[in-house]
């Protein structure tokens, strides 16, 4: 009876403490983004009054989620192919090639990890501006991509630097080069490690704030981390729309995430080093 | 050897240019302008280190560097401590549903930062929020109030919230290296006569140490580079009671166009994360 008497307070304690403590905000803005805003502005926990509904999501998309999503979309997907292309055709040249100059090259590729991004802030900007890439999404797509080369790199190359080589020697004998034996033979087994990296680039980039408000100035190419902080009013704050906005915004990154789990948990532990 | 010259170039080239316009010629750039008096429009005039100079006399960022140093000594060992008591905690397989909370506890990570800032800014809204509420339940009524609105208390609040955040990355680290401690170390242990207490002490904690290190780093740098939050709640205010260096950095530049001033922050703000990531950086490529 004893033992059972700690099985029962640890389950209490798991989930009525640390389970309500990560629960109840998000429980929090979800039953904002179902009800209106006159009934929660005294506390979504009063139920005296309960009208359920996504009015508050319409009126979300109308005040132009729908748009700041899109361009969300059309951000962070090809950031993360093409940061994902360039990055593991570097990393297979370094693993590959070892001359003196392409080592040294590497440790400073590995220092670029902790360069934050504030420090290449507005000699960026004043480029973009030079080549008319403010506001457009070619402009940030280059930024992000460069910026996070480093540490997809870095991941990348002690990856294949772990792979058996019997299978590409075995393809360059049989006359394939260095550029086919990669897209045929390396990339394809390498799928596992691609997909823990590009799935936490994806969230990354989804979530990254700072570049696209500095970066994007029209509703036309804002993502939508930029659109929420928009729709936060100066001096009071519709919770029922911006919950609802909110949890727009969020369902992606917390969908691929479930979805990928182990893989995005191995891509976390491999960027905890960035600066 | 020439041929393989080229094919390496081949695989190398793409990467290089991008990391060459858009890492290694704006950090330069941006020290050059740390030199300069600069407003963005005309060209930029070497004054020395007038910026970093009129930084160290204004108010304004002496509170940020303070701010950053309190959220430092707050975050860090919270961060440590709770990721590594609820990993400790979820490992007792008799609790239902753990892997449910496991998943509850990291969505602070996957949900963008801000969207976690509106969370926290509705737990913590005067009428609204539930945290007055949940105060006056048990009695504490009298110390609710607008908790990012008084200067009191808006760095602590926004302290809370980012650890709410963050102890699901350290969680889950302390969780993988948990499960690196194979079940027979223990089992000898306790067959050695170790109590629980001894086991841990013993055993559990120093073979997490190096996952602590990194944590303590990782929490380090991130206290040091906040932003999203602070942008989102309250920027910098009331007063400045909520500034940090990554903020202010933002301020002086895209709200004053003070360019040299701002990139002088950067540089700064750089100097302290690269000297935190270093090590970091040395003990990933010992275990590589």
């Amino acid at each position: 009876m004893k033992i059972k008497g700690s099985i029962i307070a640890i389950n209490i304690f798991a989930w009525g403490v640390i389970g309500l403590a990560w629960l109840i905000p998000i429980l929090g803005i979800f039953m904002a983004s179902i009800r209106p805003f006159s009934e929660i502005v005294s506390g979504w926990w009063n139920f005296t009054e309960l009208h359920i509904g996504f009015e508050n999501y319409s009126i979300a998309f109308s005040k132009g989620m729908g748009r700041y999503l899109f361009n969300t979309i059309i951000i962070s997907v090809p950031t993360t192919l093409l940061a994902c292309l360039i990055a593991s055709l570097a990393a297979y040249g370094f693993s590959r090639f070892s001359f003196s100059i392409t080592n040294i090259v590497f440790i400073i590729i590995v220092f670029m990890q902790t360069i934050p991004r504030q420090m290449i802030l507005i000699p960026i900007f004043t480029l973009l501006q030079k080549l008319h890439l403010i506001d457009t999404f070619f402009g940030i797509i280059l930024v992000h991509t460069g910026f996070e080369l480093p540490w997809l790199i870095f991941f990348l190359r002690a990856y294949f630097s772990t792979m058996p080589r019997d299978l590409e020697d075995a393809a360059k004998i049989d006359g394939c080069g260095y550029f086919q034996t990669f897209f045929r033979i390396v990339l394809p087994t390498c799928i596992p490690a691609i997909v823990s990296v590009a799935s936490i680039q994806f969230v990354w980039i989804w979530n990254d704030l700072l570049f696209s408000l500095i970066f994007l100035s029209s509703k036309a190419t804002q993502p939508i981390s930029v659109g929420l902080t928009k729709l936060k009013g100066a001096y009071y704050v519709n919770w029922s729309l911006l919950s609802a906005s909110a949890i727009i915004a969020s369902i992606i990154p917390v969908f691929l995430f479930l979805l990928l789990q182990k893989y995005f948990l191995k891509g976390i532990m491999s960027g905890a080093i960035k600066g | 050897m020439k041929s393989k010259w080229l094919i390496c170039s081949f695989f190398l080239f793409p990467a290089l240019i991008l990391l060459t316009i858009f890492i290694i010629y704006p950090s330069l750039l941006t020290v050059y302008y740390s030199l300069c008096n600069w407003d963005g429009l005309t060209n930029p005039k070497f004054i020395g280190l007038q910026n970093y100079v009129s930084l160290f006399s204004q108010k304004v960022f002496l509170a940020a560097i303070k701010n950053n140093i309190i959220w430092v000594i707050i975050f860090v060992p919270s961060v440590v401590f709770t990721g590594f008591f609820i990993a400790i905690l979820l490992k007792n397989k008799v609790i239902i549903g753990r892997n449910i909370i496991k998943s509850l506890v990291f969505i602070g990570m996957a949900i963008p930062m801000v969207v976690a800032g509106i969370l926290w800014m509705f737990i913590y809204d005067p009428t609204a929020g539930i945290l007055n509420e949940f105060l006056k339940q048990i009695g504490l009524g009298n110390l609710a109030r607008g908790w990012l609105g008084d200067s009191g208390t808006a760095l602590y609040a926004l302290i809370f919230a980012n650890i709410w955040i963050w102890t699901g990355f350290s969680m889950i680290l302390y969780s993988a290296g948990l499960e690196n401690i194979s079940e027979e170390i223990n089992e000898q242990a306790k067959i050695d006569g170790c109590s629980s207490l001894q086991l841990f002490w013993y055993i559990t904690f120093p073979m997490l140490l190096p996952i602590t290190t990194v944590v303590i780093i990782m929490s380090l740098i991130t206290s040091i580079k906040v932003f999203d939050i602070v942008y989102t709640t309250t920027q910098g205010g009331p007063g400045f009671a909520t500034e940090v260096m990554a903020h202010l950095m933002y301020y002086e530049i895209f709200r004053y166009w003070r360019f040299g001033r701002g990139c002088a922050v950067a540089v700064i703000f750089t100097i302290i994360v690269i000297f935190l990531s270093t090590y970091n950086i040395m003990r990933m490529e010992k275990t590589e």
